[in-house]
């Protein structure tokens, strides 16, 4: 039975439409009918999940403004009832979300910010993990090469066409100086950097080196792979310029 | 005299003998450690008895916040609230399951921080997968009495120490409710052998939503289970009176606040502000207040 209430409870927080047998188990009062006794419940859930998404989201939330902004979470949420108990992991689909969503297609770049911010908040809640690429110094090239190469935790490699860092960097200060987006085409690379988030942008050959590296696959095969794609690069050059930028940070 | 100058009262306040916490004791009116006064606490250290920590948002790997839990923890005692154990979830089989999860890292950060208190709610949050992150309220039946108390037991066990549960705010009465909250709470408590954590303000939103009497629920609380006291501020939405923890605490409810020390004798008291967040000196008003009614209270008694 307490199954039972629970579950039609729930189903009725999360779709409105279907609500009916929560109402079942609800006692109305004299000014207050069971559809309104669950609306407060409603209101209270969803008030809360907003609020988790706008500290995830803040930068989308200032390009559609407050209302356009909670009017699109409500719809969200409908679709993606909360699955997760650590908030910090609600709201992952949002990007996909708005890709589909009309109203905000007239903000053609919505989709990537939040998808930029989205990694922001995973790297941000990562650990750190111990840097130990000093080692590798006491390696042979052979042995380099059978070794595979970690990003750090939580970081993401994202493509936008637009340029979506200068669009977040802006929403960060006070003034928020005017300027072109441009849509061009973007790689990005976006970690905890000694507990900074850095938004990096990419070369082409940079983003598939760090893609392959990704892939949790050996050295060897990171070089082969990204010389195959890009046969005027020089590997080693790549491979520096990830240490130094601290793209990279450990090996196994 | 301008109150919001209060370092004077905050200051009388911890001089006063019955205010000189210990670590691992508890006494006097603490705040809530949030994150809009990380900053301030740190370079200020007011003088605050105690800090209550949302312990959810402290289960995570990295995060400047576990940084300024470090520092509270070095300067005051703590006590742990939860909100994610949903201790009253119930299964398609009609029993319990907690998170193996949620408990490790619960007792995790128990182990590090050693809280005076651990407390959680007389609530369900999460059912088939699905979670709420908001406090429901359980009907008031036996079917969920015997399901919390073996959740509560499970919990005690798994933590290897005793928690707190405390009531929540309500807008809704069970067609199933059989017995008032009072009467539940009570035998909630006694069979599971937990401690009580009373929201003053949960007990008057409470009252005045289902039109019961709030000084015949304090009445009917086993003293000795009640550690802690809750007082916080709710709206009043015209249909019903809504726990926001956005607002001051009302007048009403110190007054009820004032009744239940002199019931309870001076339990730790904790002002919760979770909405709308002000300057952390609005707090120690808030507190000053209640320390003011806690003095009134002793005075009383004697």
């Amino acid at each position: 039975m307490l199954h039972d209430l629970q579950t039609c409870f729930m189903s009725g927080i999360y779709n409105k439409k279907n609500a009916g047998s929560a109402y079942d188990f609800i006692q109305p009062t004299d000014t207050q009918t069971a559809e309104q006794i669950l609306s407060i419940y409603r209101g209270s859930i969803y008030g809360g999940l907003k609020k988790a998404l706008a500290e995830t989201y803040p930068v989308v939330k200032e390009l559609v403004g407050e209302e356009f902004f909670n009017a699109m979470l409500s719809e969200y949420i409908n679709a993606h009832p909360c699955q997760v108990q650590d908030l910090n992991n609600y709201g992952f689909e949002l990007s996909n979300f708005i890709k589909n969503f009309k109203p905000a297609e007239s903000v053609e770049y919505l989709a990537d910010i939040a998808s930029l911010e989205w990694h922001i908040n995973v790297a941000s809640n990562t650990e750190l993990q111990i840097n130990n690429l000093a080692d590798l110094v006491n390696l042979t090239e052979d042995v380099q090469l059978k070794l595979i190469m970690c990003l750090p935790k939580g970081s993401a490699l994202i493509y936008s066409d637009y340029s979506i860092d200068e669009i977040w960097n802006t929403h960060q200060q006070d003034d928020k100086a005017m300027f072109e987006i441009e849509n061009n085409g973007f790689h990005y690379f976006v970690f905890n950097c000694d507990n900074n988030i850095k938004i990096d942008r990419l070369s082409l050959e940079q983003f598939y080196f760090l893609s392959q590296i990704n892939k949790d696959q050996f050295f060897a095969n990171v070089c082969e792979k990204t010389s195959e794609k890009h046969p005027n690069i020089d590997i080693n050059n790549l491979f520096s310029d990830a240490i130094k930028n601290s793209w990279l940070v450990s090996f196994k | 005299m301008n109150v919001l100058s209060g370092h004077h009262n905050v200051n009388k306040r911890m001089t006063s003998p019955h205010h000189t916490t210990q670590k691992n004791t508890l006494s006097g009116v603490g705040v809530g450690f949030r994150a809009e006064h990380f900053k301030y606490i740190e370079k200020h250290k007011p003088n605050i008895p105690w800090f209550e920590v949302l312990i959810d948002n402290y289960m995570i790997d990295a995060g400047s916040s576990l940084y300024y839990l470090d520092m509270a923890a070095e300067h005051y005692p703590l006590t742990f609230h939860g909100v994610g154990m949903s201790l009253g979830t119930s299964t398609t089989e009609g029993n319990g399951k907690l998170s193996s999860d949620y408990l490790a890292k619960l007792k995790s950060l128990i182990k590090k921080y050693n809280p005076v208190y651990v407390s959680d709610h007389l609530c369900w949050t999460s059912v088939n997968g699905y979670h709420s992150h908001d406090l429901l309220p359980m009907p008031y039946t036996d079917e969920a009495i015997r399901l919390l108390i073996s959740q509560i037991k499970q919990a005690q066990e798994t933590l290897e120490r005793r928690i707190l549960i405390e009531n929540v705010s309500s807008y809704v009465t069970f067609k199933d409710s059989a017995m008032q909250e009072w009467e539940f709470l009570k035998k909630v408590a006694e069979e599971s052998d937990c401690d009580i954590l009373l929201d003053i303000n949960n007990i008057y939103v409470s009252a005045m939503n289902h039109g019961v009497d709030a000084m015949a629920y304090l009445k009917h609380i086993p003293i000795e289970r009640v550690k802690e006291i809750h007082l916080a501020g709710y709206s009043d939405m015209g249909t019903h009176l809504l726990d926001t923890h956005g607002e001051a605490v009302h007048e009403p409810v110190w007054a009820l606040y004032e009744k239940a020390l002199q019931q309870f004798g001076n339990v730790a008291t904790l002002i919760e502000w979770d909405n709308d967040i002000p300057e952390f000196k609005v707090l120690e008003v808030e507190a000053s207040k209640a320390d003011i009614i806690m003095q009134q209270a002793k005075n009383h008694a004697a």
